[in-house]
């Protein structure tokens, strides 16, 4: 009885900590995509720099990359195709700690290009492969979330039950 | 819902979201100018008596004196071209801010060294006119890479982006 008192109450914070989370991700993911849409030339150095992807490759990433980030950033804002969109984000995450991963083993110093918007110029290390793992974790639990509060898809659900 | 349902909702948003994405990108980058492509493409009148007098070097040959510390390659390029992305290790000498840049850099460009400039590439003379400036001031050990930075950047070598080098 206790014990579903408990969850009853984690329950109920359970939407809104969703929801804080989803603004929070969806918001990094489209100020990050700004950056690398201003400087799309630098974008396409940067992947190629990270040397995992043929060059021909390489560039188309760079072209789809930022788009990818901006209208899966806004979806999940939104909440319009929540899971899919916390999905899309997962995918990318998974290939950016891959690309990360590799290169910190490789020992090369090179720039992550991560926020290219605000000029930062970080450096690859441990702390951005930790920063992402985090995010990643966030876009897992999204993609296995039912229900989202303040989300269209919640107001789309509502309007066919009725 | 049925959960096999939702799942292949989630896959097919997923996809939509990347195509749309790969369709948007390769449009817009097609209608939109770049530096890379919009600079080789005239060779300027006199580009080829002026480089005809200069030492010229292959990217091959240069790459080979890359990973030599006796070497130091320098990007004639204007600064925001150079912090878009240049030759890993390489400094920047902006050809018409000659003086501004030289001193920030005279200690590392001592007159043993091997100096290889380069820019935008074919029919570019911004790297010829930093390698004349520095013959002026006694360097004799400098070579132009002609085919520049997208010879480099077709070649597959290290590249670094920003304002290090």
């Amino acid at each position: 009885m206790e014990k579903k008192s408990i969850m009853n109450n984690f329950a109920s914070i359970r939407p809104f900590a969703i929801l804080v989370l989803r603004i929070v991700l969806s918001g990094i993911f489209i100020v990050a995509a700004f950056g690398k849409l201003l400087h799309p030339d630098a974008l396409v150095a940067t992947v190629i720099n990270y040397n995992i992807l043929p060059i021909f490759l390489a560039t188309y990433f760079a072209y789809t990359l930022p788009w990818v980030e901006i209208i899966a950033g806004i979806m999940l804002l939104t909440g319009f195709g929540t899971r899919g969109a916390s999905f899309a984000i997962g995918l990318l995450l998974v290939s950016f700690i891959a690309a990360i991963g590799v290169n910190i083993e490789r020992g090369v110093s090179m720039e992550c290009g991560c926020f290219d918007i605000f000029d930062m110029n970080e450096k690859l290390g441990t702390a951005i492969l930790f920063r992402d793992i985090v995010f990643l974790i966030v876009a897992v639990l999204l993609v296995f979330t039912k229900d989202f509060i303040l989300s269209i898809d919640n107001y789309i659900g509502r309007q066919i039950k009725r | 819902m049925n959960l096999n349902k939702s799942w292949k909702y989630v896959l097919v948003t997923t996809a939509c979201i990347y195509l749309l994405s790969f369709i948007l990108g390769t449009v817009i980058h097609a209608v939109t100018p770049h530096a890379e492509t919009t600079s080789k493409t005239i060779i300027p009148e006199g580009y080829m008596q002026q480089i005809s007098a200069m030492p010229t070097i292959s990217v091959e040959d240069a790459y080979s004196d890359y990973t030599n510390n006796s070497t130091v390659f320098v990007d004639s390029r204007d600064n925001a071209e150079y912090r878009e992305g240049h030759i890993k290790g390489a400094i920047n000498i902006p050809y018409d801010k000659f003086r501004q840049y030289y001193p920030k850099y005279e200690k590392l460009l001592t007159k043993d060294k091997k100096i290889i400039t380069y820019c935008h590439g074919t029919g570019c003379g911004l790297s010829v006119d930093v390698a004349k400036d520095l013959m002026a001031i006694g360097y004799t050990n400098v070579y132009v890479m002609t085919e520049g930075w997208p010879g480099w950047i077709n070649a597959n070598l290290p590249i670094s982006v920003g304002k290090e080098p």
